[in-house]
């Protein structure tokens, strides 16, 4: 800014002031105001314009792109997969790496070729859109930028007039001059006269210019829009000719829509998905349950909730794990009141556990529901005997939690209630694992019935147990993906039966401060009062209370009886 | 009284800690050749076909995420400048234009919601989310792969040992029972997961075409789709437009040239405005 702008800001940062804080009298031109009123309207019509002209440019260069590096992306996935690009994919005329069959190859190639032509002819069309109409807007916006300019200087001048005229109508107003009064109203009267005249001038040629440059512009939309509308016609015309292609694609039935055609093949979809699900949660599985050694270090893969799990014991300072059996049972029948069903131990109530799977079983896909299960707890799977499950991720053992399908929900559930389908198991699944040693499988079963059959049921030995324990927990983490069970839902005690033996009190004191460490805990101070909701008879675990209206779990042990 | 779960962190912490460094040191006895290494041919090819489709996989999932991004952008701004065009032609003198824009208007509008309703929903829907379940599993067989890796350092380390007693025998009878007890249990550790791995990475990559094919045929009919819906409304469009009754001809070059010279001729006018500060 120029020492003369300078100079007329700071003048006129008094009269600003008093104007802002309405104390002092501000000149209004109505007709003035309306127009640029309608000039900012023009302004933001005119920057959306050149906005919307730019991402219509780009989506349409970003759909081009995207659509043709998808092509050609899937027509690799479709090709054998080698490392070695000279290779035929042929090892001993064996193809590698999965292939698609000729049909499918063949559409997918088609579909590269299209989407190849549709880049090329199209992408070109773009730089037309360019000159004939993001260019000219963004002329446009320059234009009006140059007006507002304009518009700018007329407030200032504006502002000049009214600082001179209030002066000069406070001197005017005294009745009695001195000689020094009348030189300063005589110098008012020349200073409003001047101002007056520069305002009016840049109002009036605003006034006057302002009509003119709103008419122009539906002169300059006009040509702007009916090329715009050629354009788009044009290049989708250029795409839609080109896709007519994809019409005679073999592989592609277009009689259904696209969402129903994937449904009717969604089934297939599925069960792929289920078996590759079935992969990785195995793998996963048996990675963790091989990567504890027997010297009983922890596992470094052991989940967070696994550990946590095993942390009341840690910090009371006992040896040997002891977890109560209401958490570290998933194998417990649900349904059996007071009842921890073992694998091996025949049940009183004719609620017989399945003996234990040859190590070398295959896995299949389905299994079939032998019993009623009601989910007792989030991220648990209802069915009724009878039912057909799809396995989403399962484990060598029947005493673990398998995660399962039934029509549209997923959930876990206690293998021990199920057995295997007879049916068609799933191609790719079938012999998973098959062969593969299970560490899990070679410890003998563990000793549930005699914590079933003890009233303390915290005396289970039970390095086991933890193990199962522990093997439920990464549980969540292996179906990840969609099935919504909450790390928090896993750990938490599905069956506190066997804690209903012994009446408790229902309200225990904190002991010591806990700061919930992950959802689904119940954070206290030391000395707060919480109600129990759920609780075992052993210290060592982990309860579920209620504080000022929060639900959540936290360690027995930091507690008393109140 | 500690808290429990610190006990337990810091204990898992510094055993993975401890595993780590052992790691390291016997891939470093590996290069220098103090540790023999086990070169497993089968897998390494295994591995090498199950990273490359994972890295096409995830390309895929990119471009599937901006094609869909790119539709739903598109779709916008069109309906936008339709609405734009619609308000400078306000109160425009020539009410062929002013309806032309009108119509306009309404056809995008039309347009973008049929886009939302059907294609948008349809692709994510049939395209996107199952090739998302798809690259969702990647993590966790990664993790197999690289335990695997690890569990197989820990068998060569193991391995050594054995056949460095059996060279140098120590004095201590035990010695040799305990470390060839170790090795087996290493070596079960290894085998079990190597075994896993070896018989289900392929499945996991053949599964791929079968898997990928219903959302390549929605996929398909999706842009067909688009294309006919977007055809449709802009074949009506085009109908009365351009009807400029200054355009004599009307042949498309002579409109091309005639509507760039109108925007200069325009442009030019505005810039003459002595509002504009330019003159």
């Amino acid at each position: 800014m120029s020492w003369k702008g300078l100079k007329k800001n700071l003048v006129r940062l008094p009269a600003m002031l008093r104007e802002s804080t309405g104390r002092a009298q501000e000149t209004h031109d109505a007709e003035y105001d309306y127009l640029a009123k309608r000039f900012t309207d023009f302004q933001s019509s005119a920057q959306r314009l050149n906005k919307d002209a730019t991402v219509y440019r780009d989506a349409i260069k970003g759909l081009l792109e995207h659509e043709k590096d998808f092509a050609e992306t899937l027509s690799d996935l479709y090709r054998p997969l080698t490392t070695n690009p000279t290779e035929s994919g042929q090892v001993d005329g064996q193809p590698v790496g999965g292939q698609a069959n000729p049909q499918a190859m063949q559409a997918v190639e088609q579909y590269v070729d299209v989407m190849r032509e549709v880049h090329r002819i199209v992408l070109p069309e773009l730089t037309a859109l360019d000159t004939k109409v993001i260019a000219p807007t963004k002329e446009l916006l320059q234009v009006i930028k140059s007006v507002q300019k304009t518009m700018e200087k007329r407030d200032r001048k504006r502002l000049d007039y009214d600082r001179h005229n209030s002066t000069f109508q406070s001197l005017s107003q005294k009745t009695e001059r001195s000689l020094n009064d009348e030189k300063k109203y005589r110098q008012a009267e020349q200073s409003v006269n001047e101002a007056s005249d520069v305002f009016q001038y840049i109002n009036t040629q605003l006034k006057n210019e302002l009509p003119q440059l709103l008419n122009l512009r539906i002169r300059f939309i006009t040509p702007c829009f009916r090329s715009f509308c050629q354009l788009q016609g044009k290049i989708n015309t250029q795409i839609h000719t080109q896709l007519q292609q994809l019409l005679t694609l073999a592989s592609v039935d277009y009689t259904h829509t696209a969402t129903d055609g994937y449904q009717m093949r969604s089934k297939e979809v599925e069960e792929i998905l289920t078996s590759i699900q079935g992969i990785a949660g195995n793998t996963m599985s048996l990675s963790r349950s091989m990567s504890r050694p027997p010297s009983g270090q922890s596992s470094q893969v052991g989940s967070r909730t696994a550990s946590r799990m095993a942390s009341p014991f840690q910090s009371s300072g006992k040896g040997s794990p002891s977890v109560g059996p209401d958490a570290a049972t998933p194998l417990a029948a649900p349904n059996v009141r007071g009842e921890l069903g073992g694998v091996s131990s025949p049940l009183a109530k004719g609620m017989p556990a399945l003996p234990p799977k040859p190590p070398g079983a295959s896995h299949a896909g389905h299994v079939i529901a032998l019993y009623d299960f009601n989910g007792q707890s989030d991220g648990d799977l209802s069915f009724r005997a009878g039912d057909r499950i799809d396995i989403i991720t399962r484990t060598d053992k029947t005493d673990d939690w398998w995660t399962g399908r039934v029509g549209h929900k997923t959930g876990l559930f206690p293998a021990n209630y199920v057995k295997d389908d007879s049916g068609p198991s799933v191609p790719a699944a079938g012999s998973s694992s098959q062969g593969a040693p299970n560490a899990g499988d070679a410890s003998p079963p563990p000793p549930y019935a005699a914590a079933s059959a003890s009233p303390s049921v915290g005396s289970s030995t039970s390095t086991p147990a933890v193990v199962d324990e522990k093997k439920r927990a990464p549980l969540p983490t292996m179906s990840s993906f969609g099935d919504v069970v909450s790390a928090a839902t896993a750990s938490r005690s599905p069956f506190h039966d066997a804690s209903e033996h012994t009446p408790h009190a229902s309200h225990v004191v904190a002991l010591f401060d806990f700061p919930a460490q992950q959802p689904g805990d119940l954070g206290f101070r030391r000395g707060d009062r919480i109600e129990v909701l759920n609780r075992s008879d052993n210290v060592e675990d982990w309860w579920t209370g209620r504080l000022n209206g929060k639900e959540g779990m936290f360690p027995g042990n930091y507690v008393k009886d109140a | 009284m500690l808290t429990p779960s610190t006990a337990i962190d810091r204990h898992d912490y510094r055993a993975g800690f401890v595993k780590s460094v052992n790691r390291a040191g016997t891939t470093f006895m590996q290069r220098t050749g103090h540790v023999d290494k086990t070169v497993d041919r089968e897998f390494a090819d295994i591995e090498d076909r199950y990273r490359m489709m994972e890295t096409k996989m995830e390309k895929l999932h990119k471009d599937a995420k901006g094609y869909l991004d790119s539709l739903r952008a598109l779709s916008n701004a069109q309906s936008h400048i339709a609405e734009t065009v619609a308000q400078f032609l306000e109160g425009a003198q020539d009410a062929q234009l002013g309806a032309a824009a009108i119509r306009y208007k309404a056809l995008m509008a039309e347009l973008d919601q049929s886009v939302r309703a059907d294609v948008d929903e349809q692709c994510r829907q049939t395209v996107l989310d199952p090739i998302t379940r798809y690259c969702a599993l990647f993590p966790e067989v990664n993790e197999a792969v690289r335990k695997r890796h690890n569990k197989l350092l820990d068998y060569d380390s193991a391995r050594s040992k054995v056949r460095k007693l059996a060279e140098k025998p120590s004095d201590d009878q035990t010695k040799m029972p305990r470390a060839e007890a170790q090795m087996r249990q290493a070596q079960e550790v290894y085998e079990a997961l190597n075994t896993q791995l070896t018989a289900e990475l392929p499945k996991l990559v053949d599964l791929r075409v079968p898997y990928l094919d219903p959302s390549f045929e929605a996929l398909v009919k999706l842009q067909h789709r688009f294309s006919d819906e977007s055809q449709k409304r802009l074949q009506q469009m085009q109908m009365p437009f351009p009807t400029d009754e200054k355009a004599v001809g009307g042949s498309e070059d002579y409109d091309e040239a005639s509507s760039s010279n109108e925007l200069d001729h325009v442009l030019q006018e505005m810039r003459e405005l002595s509002i504009c500060g330019l003159s």
